[in-house]
């Protein structure tokens, strides 16, 4: 058997050495280590040795299989040596001299899932709508049938600024902004900064960004939510992800619903992400309510619509598994590498 | 296919300019591929008299011609060789101008001519150039030839789409714009006297298969008298693209025209032991044809034949062994249908493209052969002086049941996007020749039996229109009895397609879609922007949209907005500039070891301008350090 094996290991040295094209060497690798070789008939011979000889015999035979794998990489490597050589040399050029590096930079990871988000609802139609982060009482309250005695009018709730207006508390602005300025129908999202006197701690910041969704027509119904967010979620995080709506308050939609989907990172069946729930809350939404439409005179026996606003960090998070908000404006470059 | 506007108006009363006809053929789906004007002819363009006509010495063709034009007489050379004393021309006088020519006096070898006698491609009538036109005898000398040409015209060349077979003829077109106008369509009631000899005692006919051939008519006329048309009969094919041949040929290319549907014409003495039979032609089975070509057949191809050899070829083209000659005294005259499809695997087979295959091919309906047999009969007895033998052979096994379908208008309204009436429906519906049977609940599809709809009445309709509405199985429809020509209308859509061809799809209201409300430009240049800075190693950073007014006082920024409820001072005023907190970046990575920095944020600024206005523009700032 030794004998066997010397003699396989010096036939393959020989003719390795003569291959002279990259398929040759395959053929090679087939003759010597292919399922039908020599080598893999002896491996079956194993079994009708004595059990104290097989550990030493099988041995020898990943030896000498290793051995052979050996000339033909140094063999394929001395082929491209020599294509590449006489190739240099017929084109004139110097194939060896090093190239520019060039370095790529990255995008802010809010900014990929900003885009990503727009690209999907423009994909549906929608259009996109810009709003002013400063904005005042009326369109941050009033005009979204917040009543004047709501908690979320304080201070410690959100920040006023020296000349009496507000930074706005969420994206929904933008719906008074454009229905005071466009008739229906209306398709728009709007993506956009949000600020709450929160401190910043792993789940909230004073500073974040949310997108609204509005949609404003003849004939739309709770229906063309619940689709538009299965819509989007399949998009966003693949086919299999579910998603559900279910009971809420906000001031400006009447039903109002909190959305949720199934949780990205195990399914359904309950994990650390998920608070063993099975689901992820994706934010608020709702029909919106005949009152706004009545202060911004729209017709709202004619006409109805649904809203709903996502939190873009939240997403952000989710996808690239962050595990605290802060780290999202900390700037450190070995953070945003990654998203090069 | 070439209509003449004159022509069409023997039909219908239009008095729309052409560009107005192209419109409303165009909207209710017949496309103009081409208008082409025929103008009026000047008044110098004369019907004329040849008194003399001589040949010039010394040439092989121009002859001199003395020419009586009633207001005087003129010399005109000709060389055209069908031009001789006695005849009636058309004489165009010095001085007129015939498109790019202008008539001059002009000495030909020596020989004064002022004058041109014209041949119908000079006139502009057709392509032929032959010889010069000869009028008939009893044409007055003197007199403006625009009359007797019918012009000025319009000719429209166009496009019947395959499935509306009964547009094939100028009838078709005329019944379909008489729905789409609202004028009254006329038809021309043809008037037979039969004579007391029977066609049975002279002929038979037998169709062997007739799924080959559903319908198969003959007519016999005697003491035919072949000659030349009558000058409108002429004109009429001429315009439509035709040549004329003799008065039986033009007659039947005259009704296939006219109505739509192709007949042919027969020698009765050439059909060999008096049978005409319709059966699949023998393999290898051979025919001369009028196109002077010789086909070999096989079982594929349908031919009409006699007892023993093909006299035609099945709705595409004569046979030479029958056709009609000079010296032809009776004619067989055949109306009938084929199978479309095998028309035209024959047509394509042997590539022989007829006016009567391209009809064929497109399903004729069997119906139909009736009236074309008929108005042919009429002009062969008035124009051929032909006797008219009794009866019709007809070869009909079956005759199918007219087709009755119903038609939602609550489906018209969610198809097309608006209502239309009951009485419009019908009205529209009723102009196409569809008859109103009843009003009813609905029931899809074909109706076999009238008894299944639940019928009521009109008045009980208007009170419960609603109530109808609203019950699934209780839709308020209308039903139709289809024309027989009008093989394509086969379910419910297509009579909503008829609707809304008629009363015009420009009348379609346009449903809103979501209002244009993003500034595109401005999109597309920040994500621009932002992937130039990625590709050159830049990384993207976001801060806060407030910052610390003591820095942007160092940059110069007076007056920005304070926070009243800041959560604490480096964190109090909205940022005048991106400046700063990029900086603090750059020195944050800095002392994290970074020696290759190169940042970019790209992000809102708020400037104020006066108490109670601000701006909130976008700032673009880049950071680029390297150290060694």
């Amino acid at each position: 058997m030794q004998a066997k094996l010397d003699e396989l290991i010096k036939a393959a040295r020989a003719e390795i050495a003569q291959a002279h094209s990259p398929n040759d060497i395959l053929n090679l690798k087939a003759q010597y280590l292919g399922k039908k070789s020599v080598l893999n008939s002896l491996y079956s011979e194993l079994r009708s040795l004595n059990p104290e000889d097989r550990p030493a015999f099988g041995q020898k035979l990943n030896d000498a299989r290793i051995q052979i794998e050996g000339f033909l990489f140094e063999q394929e490597k001395s082929l491209k040596l020599k294509a590449w050589e006489q190739k240099s040399q017929v084109s004139g050029i110097d194939l060896s001299m090093p190239g520019i590096i060039r370095q790529r930079g990255g995008l802010h990871p809010l900014t990929i899932i900003q885009r990503e988000i727009e690209d999907t609802f423009m994909a549906m139609g929608f259009e996109i709508a810009e709003g002013f982060d400063i904005e005042d009482e009326f369109h941050n309250f009033d005009a979204l049938n917040t009543p004047e005695d709501h908690p979320s009018r304080n201070l410690a709730d959100t920040f006023y600024l020296d000349n009496g207006f507000l930074l706005r508390t969420q994206t929904s602005t933008v719906q008074v902004r454009v229905m005071e300025s466009y008739k229906p129908p209306i398709r728009i999202i709007s993506p956009g900064r949000c600020y709450r006197n929160d401190k910043p701690d792993p789940s909230h910041s004073p500073v974040f960004s949310q997108v609204e969704a509005l949609v404003v027509d003849e004939g739309i119904s709770l229906s063309d939510l619940v689709d538009t967010l299965q819509h989007f979620a399949s998009i966003m995080f693949g086919g299999k992800v579910r998603s559900r709506i279910r009971p809420h308050f906000f001031p400006f939609t009447e039903p109002s619903a909190e959305m949720d989907i199934s949780c990205v990172n195990c399914g359904g069946t309950g994990c650390r992400v998920c608070k063993n729930s099975g689901w992820l809350e994706m934010g608020g939404a709702g029909m919106v309510d005949p009152n706004v439409f009545q202060i911004l005179g729209i017709d709202a026996e004619k006409y109805s619509g649904f809203a709903f606003g996502l939190g873009i960090e939240r997403i952000a998070m989710l996808k690239y598994h962050i595990p605290d908000m802060r780290i999202l404006f900390e700037n450190d470059l070995r953070m945003l590498r990654q998203f090069s | 296919m070439r209509i003449s506007y004159n022509w069409l108006k023997d039909y219908i009363d239009l008095d729309y300019g052409t560009e107005e006809l192209k419109r409303i053929l165009t909207f209710s789906g017949i496309e103009v591929e081409a208008v082409e004007e025929l103008p009026a002819l000047p008044d110098s363009v004369v019907s004329a008299y040849v008194v003399s006509a001589q040949k010039i010495e010394g040439s092989d063709h121009l002859q001199v011609c003395q020419v009586d034009y009633g207001q005087g007489h003129c010399q005109v050379v000709c060389g055209a060789a069908n031009c001789h004393s006695g005849m009636k021309v058309v004489l165009a006088l010095p001085g007129t101008k015939l498109g790019d020519l202008t008539i001059k006096e002009a000495k030909l070898r020596g020989v004064l001519s002022s004058g041109m006698l014209c041949s119908e491609r000079e006139l502009g009538i057709s392509d032929n150039h032959d010889g010069i036109i000869e009028l008939p005898p009893d044409t007055p000398v003197g007199s403006s030839v625009n009359s007797l040409y019918a012009l000025p015209d319009t000719i429209f060349e166009l496009e019947i789409t395959p499935n509306r077979s009964d547009l094939l003829g100028y009838l078709g077109i005329a019944k379909d714009l008489s729905a789409s106008t609202n004028k009254p369509v006329k038809i021309p009631q043809p008037c037979l006297t039969e004579e007391e000899e029977p066609i049975f005692r002279h002929l038979s006919v037998k169709v062997t298969d007739s799924r080959f051939c559903p319908r198969y008519t003959a007519r016999l006329f005697q003491d035919v008298k072949i000659g030349e048309s009558p000058l409108w009969l002429k004109v009429k094919l001429l315009k439509s693209g035709l040549r004329p041949i003799n008065n039986a040929v033009d007659i039947t290319n005259f009704v296939m025209l006219e109505a739509g549907h192709p007949l042919h014409a027969f020698d009765y003495q050439c059909v060999g032991d008096r049978q005409i039979i319709i059966r699949p032609a023998a393999s290898q089975e051979q025919i001369s044809t009028l196109d002077g070509k010789t086909y070999a057949l096989d079982e594929r191809d349908l031919v009409i034949a006699d007892s023993k050899h093909p006299i035609a070829i099945a709705g595409v083209i004569g046979g030479t062994n029958s056709h009609i000659t000079d010296a032809t005294k009776e004619i067989v005259l055949e109306a009938a249908t084929f199978n479309a499809g095998l028309v035209r695997k024959t047509s394509y087979t042997h590539k022989i493209q007829t006016d009567s295959a391209y009809r064929f091919e497109r399903h004729l309906c069997p119906e139909a052969v009736v009236y074309a047999s008929n108005r042919a009969a009429e002009l062969f007895t008035s124009l051929c002086q032909a006797r008219l033998c009794t009866g019709v052979l007809d070869d009909w096994q079956h005759p199918e049941k007219p087709v009755v379908l119903g038609i939602r208008p609550s489906r018209f309204t969610k198809l097309i996007g608006y209502r239309l009436s009951d009485e419009k429906i019908q009205q529209y519906l009723s102009s196409l020749g569809l008859r109103f049977i009843q009003y009813g609940t609905w029931i899809p599809g074909k109706i076999e039996n009238l008894e299944q709809i639940y019928c009521y009445h009109t008045e009980q309709m208007k009170q419960g229109v609603t109530e109808f509405d609203e019950d699934v199985n209780c839709i308020h429809s209308q039903y139709y009895e289809i024309p027989p020509n009008r093989v394509d209308l086969e379910r419910e859509i297509d009579l909503i397609e008829e609707l809304a061809r008629l009363h015009g799809y420009d009348k379609v209201p346009r449903k809103l879609s979501p209002q244009i409300i993003m500034d595109r430009h401005a999109h597309k240049t920040r994500r621009m922007l932002a992937d130039l800075m990625v590709e050159n190693g830049f990384f993207e950073i976001v801060n806060y949209s407030f910052d610390d007014p003591d820095d942007a006082q160092l940059l110069g920024f007076q007056n920005g907005f304070k926070l009243i409820n800041p959560q604490s001072s480096q964190l109090s005023a909205m940022r005048q500039t991106l400046i700063p907190q990029v900086l603090k970046t750059a020195l944050y990575n800095l002392n994290h070891d970074e020696r290759n920095i190169k940042l970019f944020e790209m992000n809102k600024v708020f400037i104020s301008k006066n108490a109670d206005s601000y701006l909130e523009p976008y700032e673009f700032i880049c950071y680029y350090l390297q150290l060694r």
